[in-house]
């Protein structure tokens, strides 16, 4: 060192500072690279913070959404069958089938079922033969059926009528169904839900409002209604002979009479029942409803006897004999058994007053007559208050009845001997009995008078003047 | 001309550091150490503090990435639930009771036993629900009585204007077949045709219509 030149001393010194400083300054540059490093990474670390936080805070209406679909999920997929009901789908074939009387040839399951995803769909093809009201009953049974089933296709070839063969021809059928089966494990996992029961009582209000109406449409049908076969030709033979079948069928004039007959009873009905309705006397009332009554009796009889002996062949006529006849004869009998509970308390009680003075008076008959007339519209739940005053009605009727029992005795009260303080005696039919002597089985002297003996007759006390 | 020190050492002038050298040396180090010093600053002060706040972020991110895996968890699952509640609505309203309109079909072609306006009857039919956006369809051997065109066309007028029957329908084939007779029958004479009646694809049924309201 000693032997270096001050100039060159001081070259080393410089150029030492400036490697040095140079090393320094890199060190700087390096530093600054890497803090523009980490602020990129913490810009982007922050993005994804914010994108966190927002998720984060978006988790309880998630929740939500995902409570509130699964519950209603719930309820959707119970229109599917569950896939224990599957294996018994053969026997709820054959039922329907039986039910509507088709005939089934052959059930075969179709492909499918084995799907990963949440709906598997089974399918099953069936062939049969049967009239076309069976085909269509046996159709609606898995249109009505409680899970949900769908005919996809069908095919129907009309058959030909046999020579003699009298009735509904019968057609080869061949129909497909499917319905669907909910997988609930498929997918990925549920997210479990801390605290679910809660949250889930929590909404629901919420699950309800949000639950989208699946309704399966049903629909009831209601048979063939005196409609002709539209897959048999409907023209009558050249000979005579009707294509329908009817051999010997009547003349249209005297179907028309028929119907006419008919007709004229139903608006007799029809007019009893109006009068019913109308009259505020309640004895009135029962008589027309009686009446009526007796009236729609001998008009079934009749519709029986039209439908068994096919009387009415004639399209037109039995196509009006069953919307104008039956079907309103129907209706009329619905309405009865619906209407057959709703006797009022203040009816109930103009009945019971009736009942109690004609068995004061003596009137029997009457009794008896009118308790027939309105014994099926006695029936009350047992809170009713009206079934106390029914059960008094029928007590009174059960009186009336022993009472008419009682009267076809033959006793003759011919002399009584009253006894102060011992039993009293009475002659009866020449014989002569005490206070508490058995007449017969079911009958008992009970208390004697002067001008009376009162008998206990099958649990019912009569008082009955000595002759 | 040469010089030389004849004096012994202990006499001889110290030497010393010239100013320059020193002055030099000086102001390198000085230059050195601030540099050292500034990268010190930038170093521990600046990226260290800065390294420190993207570990802490990094903490944070990992805490938070687990709600919003859950949250993912969540959104994947509402979705896959919306897409089953749809399918499944899809499913059941995508129904046509073939029964129901079976009957209806029945009562028009029967017309309350009219054989006046026309008399109609069919030899098959074939009748499928369709897919995607076909919707079903029934096809079927007509026959009407007598050679009269105009029964044929009063029966396809019946149909079309029956409202209840013919609301979900969106074609009917126009009138047209052939005379065929049979002598055993009276009227031998009626129009053999094909009747092809299709429908509208479920999503415009007028039920389906009413609920999107």
């Amino acid at each position: 060192m000693a032997n270096l030149s001050e100039n060159k001393l001081i070259l080393i010194f410089a150029l030492s500072g400036v490697v040095l400083s140079g090393l320094a300054f890199g060190g700087v540059y390096w530093a600054r690279g890497k803090i523009d490093e980490e602020k990129a990474t913490i810009e982007t670390l922050e993005t994804k913070i914010q994108k966190a936080a927002a998720k984060k805070a978006r988790i309880p209406k998630d929740e939500e959404a995902v409570i509130v679909l699964r519950e209603n999920l719930k309820e959707y997929v119970k229109i599917l069958p569950e896939a224990a009901e599957l294996n018994d789908f053969a026997r709820t074939v054959t039922s329907f089938a039986k039910s509507s009387g088709i005939a089934l040839k052959t059930l075969t399951p179709g492909k499918g079922g084995r799907s990963k995803g949440a709906f598997s769909k089974f399918t099953y093809k069936m062939n049969f033969s049967g009239t076309l009201w069976q085909f269509m009953k046996f159709m609606n049974a898995f249109e009505s059926y409680k899970r949900f089933v769908r005919v996809t296709n069908f095919k129907i070839t009309a058959g030909k009528r046999g020579k003699g063969v009298l009735g509904d021809i019968f057609h080869a059928y061949s129909m497909t169904i499917e319905t669907f089966v909910y997988n609930k494990k498929a997918g990925k996992k549920q997210v479990p839900i801390p605290d679910y029961a809660r949250k889930k009582a929590r909404l629901r209000e919420k699950i309800f409002k949000e639950r989208a109406s699946i309704n399966i449409d049903e629909y009831v049908f209601k048979g063939k209604r005196s409609r002709r076969d539209i897959f048999v030709d409907p023209r009558p033979d050249v000979l005579g002979v009707e294509g329908s079948g009817a051999v010997g069928r009547l003349p249209r004039k005297e179907q028309e009479e028929i119907l006419k007959g008919l007709l004229n009873q139903v608006a007799q009905i029809r007019e009893l029942k109006k009068r019913a309705r109308e009259t505020k006397v309640v004895l009135e009332r029962f008589e027309f409803s009686r009446k009526a009554s007796k009236l729609l009796v001998k008009i079934k009889e009749k519709i029986l006897e039209v439908q068994e002996k096919e009387l009415l062949t004639d399209q037109s006529i039995s196509y009006r004999f069953q919307r104008e006849v039956r079907d309103v004869i129907d209706a009329m009998e619905k309405k009865g058994k619906e209407k057959s509970v709703g006797l009022t308390m203040s009816e109930l009680n103009t009945i019971r007053r009736y009942l109690e003075d004609s068995l004061i008076e003596g009137r029997l008959d009457d009794a008896v007559d009118k308790f027939s007339e309105v014994e099926q519209h006695l029936v009350f739940p047992s809170r009713d208050p009206r079934k106390e005053v029914a059960g008094r009605i029928q007590a009174l009727y059960k009186k009336a009845r022993v009472g008419q029992e009682f009267s076809r005795l033959k006793l003759d009260i011919t002399g009584t001997i009253v006894i102060g303080r011992g039993l009293s005696t009475a002659i009866v039919n020449g014989k002569t009995f005490q206070e508490g002597d058995p007449l017969d089985a079911d009958l008992f002297l009970k208390k004697v008078g002067e001008e009376w003996c009162e008998f206990l007759f099958k649990g019912v006390a009569i008082r009955k003047r000595v002759r | 001309m040469i010089k030389i020190n004849l004096l012994p050492q202990e006499y001889r002038k110290k030497e010393r550091t010239s100013f320059k050298v020193f002055g030099s040396l000086l102001l390198s180090l000085i230059v050195v150490c601030a540099s050292f010093v500034y990268f010190g600053h930038v170093y521990l002060n600046e990226f260290k503090v800065i390294e420190a706040k993207r570990i802490s972020k990094e903490e944070k991110l990992k805490n938070l990435e687990v709600w919003a895996k859950r949250d993912d968890a969540l959104v994947a699952e509402r979705k896959e639930y919306e897409k089953r509640s749809k399918t499944i609505q899809k499913i059941a309203n995508s129904r046509l009771l073939w029964t129901k309109t079976l009957d209806q079909f029945v009562d028009i072609t029967f017309n309350e036993g009219n054989t006046e306006r026309h008399w109609v009857w069919f030899s098959n039919m074939s009748a499928n629900t369709g897919s995607g956006r076909r919707g079903p369809s029934m096809t079927l051997a007509a026959k009407v009585a007598t050679g009269q065109f105009s029964r044929q066309a009063n029966y396809l007028d019946d149909l079309k204007n029956d409202k209840e029957f013919f609301k979900d329908f969106l074609s009917i084939n126009a009138p047209g077949g052939r005379v065929v007779t049979n002598e055993k029958k009276e009227p031998q004479a009626a129009i053999s045709f094909k009747l092809d009646l299709r429908m509208k694809p479920s999503s415009a049924w007028s039920k389906n219509q009413k609920k999107k309201k």
